[in-house]
């Protein structure tokens, strides 16, 4: 996110001025506007309301009232009525703008609070970034999918009946596998942009993933496929147990590409999630979720790492939001670790299926007494 | 599917051999003759086919004298036959001998008598033999087998029954031990078992059994339109295969012509709700009631094959079959030779199951491989599983088709220690095995050679190993043999004396053992149900080959089945090698398809095909799971790998309902259940990536019982509620 004017006020409203750069960016943006922000955007509108009537390109302001945000085209589009005076459209006029990357906006917030900054800092911060395309695959299956630092996409998902072997004819059996990793083949140059990537982990159960890519380097071979020939180094083959989504973080378990994973907020997300994990099965009483008891928790300054989903913001409830920002405020001023988990990653997601907060204590405590008690008192 | 030369080798030598196979076959008819038998006659007679048609016709005559010219020529063989398996003096003295002594005297007789040919086993084979569940069935209904009326029946007979008792004996008790609280036994209650399990407030199958009546009417099962009502009058075709059984040995109601329904115990519906909207089979069954009684029927039996990479499972596998007679001496000498000039020489026997070109390149076996053999007193098939982490999705597809689980150990000093290790297959497929709700386990303590027949080592490891099987795992029947694949010691034939190292060894040789594990089906439904395990476009034919095992029921030709995903009923075509298919066996199945069917792919590995459309497909449902070790607990929103047969799907953890251990149970009454860790035993519900037909084990309990995998281990295992 290129981040261009950044106007703030004392009491915390102001304007910001931005140019999303990606996909990506448009996810942050999806995190960061609230319905009632107000929002100003090139977009097109026809003005005269009869059939055929030219598209118009203006420039319009709307104050949102619906958002609607699509993984797979990668926009965001906001519904409201127009705030600007315009000499072709009436102000409080009905309009949707489409932001998408490259299109310059501006966002004004009654109260820009510290997640909506969080989400933006994440977003302007691209040093750490690491994109990096994941092929899982076991016999009949594969998924290509992107991970990227606030996402993880399924790109295509490929699925294919293949013939269990058969006594003394595995004709059958292996050319139909050798359809399968030609099918891979031909999805990748559609779905990844192979100069931009980092690495491309091709991942799976035996010796799959060695032959699918021995099969691509074949085929790129011979049909001179010149892109995929020029990625050669950034392919990598690793295990995972099976082809199901679910397996792609054994794949990233991948020491090379933990290295390039290390910094970046996936890497961090998986770090302490891990550590979450490992206290919940250790039973040592440092490892909680659900509002209540991590509210409790951070009442009594107990929490090491605070952790969030981004959807808990999302929330149209404006309470919601302010109690996930009250925490959020919380746990940073007293110099500990907050992490906000996008909800498009795998950890996110689990995270929020378990409320979408939890935390890790600096010491056991037993939050499940503590409300007992108060519920004696 | 046999192991056919015709799939295996290539013919250099312009002598069409199947078609002399064929001709022999034909020529003898009505005589049934099987390949092998006429392969090994015509071997014999250096491929003279009418030689080998008179040697056999010779032999076989007289099971239908009317077509043999010398009928007292063919008594005389019957009479020498018979010599050969009782001497003499014990035939009088029948009371002096146990019947095992019997079995292991005519078993020595057998090897000190190499001469005779596998073309005479086989048609000893041929002879009436009674089937081992019919026996278990007479036994169950407590009819007193009336001893002079088994004098009308040939001697052999006799003895034959004498060893269904023993097996029967040996088998058929339960041993049951609750004792342990970390047992998987929650998960092993066969509906047997069910009403002995004493409900101490400790055990956890007390609190399942108790719960198991559970009614299902409040998940989502019945996404299914009723069908017609079901008019219970008519004999399903179980009970009438149930009854063609009880008939061919029930010596007093030879004769009998019509099955009446009634004298047939028919099994307590506990499936009221799922049979009311199940449409019964209408297609009359009175021929293939016939046939049925003009058959022997042998009892079938399904083994599959676990343990560690390495362990010798492929190589012992191919000796069980070469010593029984079902690969051809030509074949194994076929893949001695390329298996040695693939420089894989030691993989010769191995060869015979891993067939595709990656598993003979590198030595291990990726998919299940199934084969077929017979011995005396029963036919089996073999389900080869892998052995390699990797494919452990497969072995579990291989575990759910089968009776009993046949683990194999290499009894060698490190690879013993390293396939028992936590990482080592040995255990977890062990645990598989008993998630999948086997409860008998037979041990091959097997590359006994490299230890020189010690047996201290084998005690040893049977100690181990026993514990471990009894107390960790929960198996409640265990045995174990010590056997040499590669030199196939102890596998078909006893341990020859001139092994004098193994002199103490004086149990059961492998395939003893496996004869006496034979059960008899433990599906309580009749309806017929196939679980596919491969699908076989033929191209440019309006049919489909499928090949798995039949979870219930009966089918024959002709027959209509369902299979979700597709609106219309197909026909079975034809059984392949055989006139019809009942429960618990493998079978190849030839079904007519139409062009959509063949291309919607809506056939393949994991299909279920029924009799009747009643099987609900399940998205979000209800289970009891069993976790073991954990390095990730379960949070509700965890997603693991759901395995069940071919089915391989992700499941995502919705709620967690209960607790079900004793101890934990209470405790989670006054506080909130946050977590499965490990060792847990909890109802959960759970969410399917997509839908799958899924039972509560009173219906079908193949397709009620679940593992779940996590990052390529095993964490728990399930049943359906
Ligand atoms: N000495 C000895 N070697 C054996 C025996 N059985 C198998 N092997 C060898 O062990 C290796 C692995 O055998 P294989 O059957 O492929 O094992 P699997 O992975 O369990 O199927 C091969 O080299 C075999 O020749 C045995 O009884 N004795
Ligand atoms: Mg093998």
């Amino acid at each position: 996110m290129r981040l261009i004017r950044k106007q703030l006020e004392r009491d915390g409203s102001g304007v910001l001025t931005i140019v999303p750069q990606d996909n990506e960016d448009i996810w942050y943006l999806y995190n960061i506007v609230q319905e009632g922000d107000e929002v100003t955007a090139i977009t097109s509108r026809k003005l005269a309301n009869e059939k055929g009537a030219p598209r118009v390109k203006l420039t319009l302001q709307i104050k949102v009232a619906k958002i609607d945000y699509d993984a797979g085209a990668g926009t965001l589009r906001l519904n409201g009525r127009t705030t600007n005076d315009h000499k072709d459209v009436p102000l409080n006029s009905f309009h949707t703008l489409q932001l998408e990357p490259q299109l310059k906006c501006d966002i004004y917030k009654d109260e820009w609070d510290s997640f909506a900054i969080n989400q933006l800092e994440e977003a302007c911060d691209i040093a750490n970034r690491s994109d990096i395309a994941a092929i899982v695959l076991q016999p009949g299956l594969a998924h290509i999918c992107l991970v990227t630092d606030a996402m993880t996409v399924i790109r295509q998902k490929i699925e294919v009946t293949i013939p269990k072997k058969r006594r003394g004819d595995n004709s059958g059996m292996e050319k139909a596998v050798q359809k399968f990793y030609k099918q891979i083949y031909s999805a990748i140059p559609k779905v990844i942009n192979l100069e931009k990537i980092k690495a491309v982990l091709i991942a799976g159960p035996g010796s799959g993933p060695r032959e699918l890519f021995n099969t691509i380097m074949q085929l790129a071979m011979s049909e001179e496929n010149q892109p995929v020939l020029q990625a050669r180094q950034k392919f990598l083959v690793a295990h995972a147990s099976s082809g199901h989504m679910h397996s792609l973080h054994e794949a990233l378990q991948d020491k090379q590409i933990q290295e390039s994973l290390a910094n970046t907020r996936y890497g961090r997300e998986t770090r302490v999630m891990d550590k979450f994990f490992k206290s919940l099965n250790d039973d040592d009483l440092k490892a909680w979720y659900g509002p209540d008891e991590v509210e409790k928790a951070v009442d009594l300054q107990a929490v090491e790492t605070l952790m969030l989903t981004d959807s808990l913001f999302r929330s149209s409830e404006l309470r919601e939001r302010k109690r996930y920002v009250a925490l959020y405020d919380a746990v940073r001023d007293l110099g500990k670790e907050v992490l906000i988990f996008s909800s498009l990653h795998q950890s996110g997601e689990q995270l929020d299926s378990v409320s979408g907060v939890a935390c890790l204590l600096m010491y056991p405590l037993d939050l499940d007494e503590q409300s007992d008690q108060e519920n004696e008192n | 599917m046999r192991l056919d030369d015709d799939d295996l080798y290539d013919y250099d030598d312009e002598f069409d051999e199947d078609k002399a196979i064929e001709d022999v076959i034909s020529a003898l008819k009505p005589i049934i003759v099987s390949e092998i038998q006429a392969e090994t006659e015509l071997d014999k007679a250096d491929w003279d086919i009418d030689l080998a048609i008179s040697n056999l016709r010779k032999k076989l005559g007289k099971n239908k004298p009317s077509n043999v010219a010398n009928p007292s020529d063919s008594k005389s063989n019957n009479i020498k036959a018979q010599k050969k398996l009782i001497p003499p003096q014990e035939d009088q003295g029948k009371g002096k001998l146990t019947p095992l002594q019997v079995l292991q005297k005519s078993r020595q007789e057998k090897n000190e008598k190499p001469k005779l040919s596998l073309a005479d086993l086989a048609s000893q084979r041929k002879r009436n033999i009674p089937s081992l569940s019919s026996i278990k069935k007479l036994k169950k209904q407590r009819t007193p087998i009336n001893d002079s009326k088994i004098e009308n029946i040939d001697s052999n007979s006799t003895i034959n029954a004498s060893k269904a008792e023993i097996s029967f004996s040996n088998s058929w008790i339960p041993k049951i031990s609750y004792d342990l609280s970390f047992s998987l036994d929650s998960f092993g209650l066969t509906l047997d078992n069910l009403a002995s399990i004493n409900t101490s407030a400790s055990s956890l199958g007390g609190i399942i059994s108790s719960s198991t009546q559970k009614s299902m009417t409040d998940t989502n099962y019945f996404e299914v339109p009723k069908q017609a009502q079901v008019s219970f009058g008519k004999p399903s075709p179980d009970d009438v295969v149930r009854a063609a059984q009880e008939t061919a040995f029930t010596p007093n109601s030879k004769g009998k012509s019509e099955i009446n329904v009634k004298q047939t115990p028919i099994i307590p519906k506990k499936t009221d709700q799922f049979n009311e909207s199940k449409e019964s089979l209408t297609v009359d069954k009175s021929g293939l009631l016939q046939k049925l009684q003009s058959l022997q029927i042998k009892p079938s039996c399904s083994f599959v094959v676990i343990g560690h990479v390495d362990a010798g499972k492929s190589t012992l596998m191919g000796r069980l079959l070469l010593e029984t007679g079902s690969l051809s001496p030509k074949t194994v000498s076929k893949f001695e030779r390329e298996s040695a000039k693939a420089g894989k020489s030691s993989f010769w026997l191995a060869w015979a199951l891993d067939a595709t070109k990656e598993e003979r390149e590198r030595g291990v076996t990726v998919d299940i491989s199934e084969a077929h053999f017979e011995t005396d007193l029963a036919s089996f098939t073999v389900l080869d599983a892998p052995g390699h982490k990797d494919y452990v999705p497969n072995m579990i597809s291989g575990v759910s088709q089968a009776d009993i689980a046949l683990l194999v150990v290499d009894s060698d000093i490190n690879a013993f220690e390293s396939g028992f290790t936590l990482d080592g297959q040995t255990k977890e497929h062990a645990i598989l095995a008993r998630s999948l709700g086997m409860d008998h386990i037979i041990v091959a303590v097997n590359k006994m050679d490299t230890q020189g027949w010690n047996e201290e080592r084998y005690l040893e490891i049977k100690s181990l190993l026993g514990d471990f099987l009894r107390k960790k795992v929960g198996f409640s029947k265990i045995e174990f043999v010590p056997t040499s694949g590669i030199q196939g010691t102890n596998v078909a034939h006893p341990i020859s004396p001139d092994i004098t190292e193994a002199n103490w060894y004086s149990g059961p040789t492998l395939v003893e053992t496996l004869e006496n594990s034979v059960k008899s089906e433990s599906e309580t439904d009749n309806t017929f149900r196939f679980m596919v395990s491969n699908a076989y476009v033929e191209p440019f034919q309006s049919t489909l080959t499928v090949t798995g095992r039949c979870i219930s029921g009966v089918a024959e030709a002709g027959d209509s089945v369902y299979c979700i995903g597709i609106t219309q009923r197909l026909e079975i075509k034809q059984v392949a090698n055989k006139e019809f298919v009942c429960a618990g066996e493998q079978a190849e199945l030839i079904l007519i398809v139409d062009e959509q069917v063949k291309n919607d792919n809506a056939i393949k590995p994991g299909s279920i095909l029924s009799a009747a459309n009643d099987l609900p497909l399940v998205k979000t449902f209800e289970a009891k799971i069993r976790l073991f070790d954990l390095n990730r607990p379960i949070i509700p929103g965890a997603k693991l790998g759901f395995h069940m047969g071919r089915v391989d799907k992700t499941v995502k953890v919705l709620k967690i309902l209960e607790l079900l251990d004793a101890k934990n149970a209470a405790d989670s009454k006054s506080r909130k259940i946050r977590h499965l860790g490990r060792g847990a035993a909890a109802r959960v519900e759970l969410e399917l990536d997509t839908a799958e037909i899924l039972t509560p084990p009173a219906v079908c309990k193949v397709l009620s019982r679940f593992v779940l995998r996590l990052d390529g281990e095993t964490i728990g295992g399930g049943v359906v509620c």
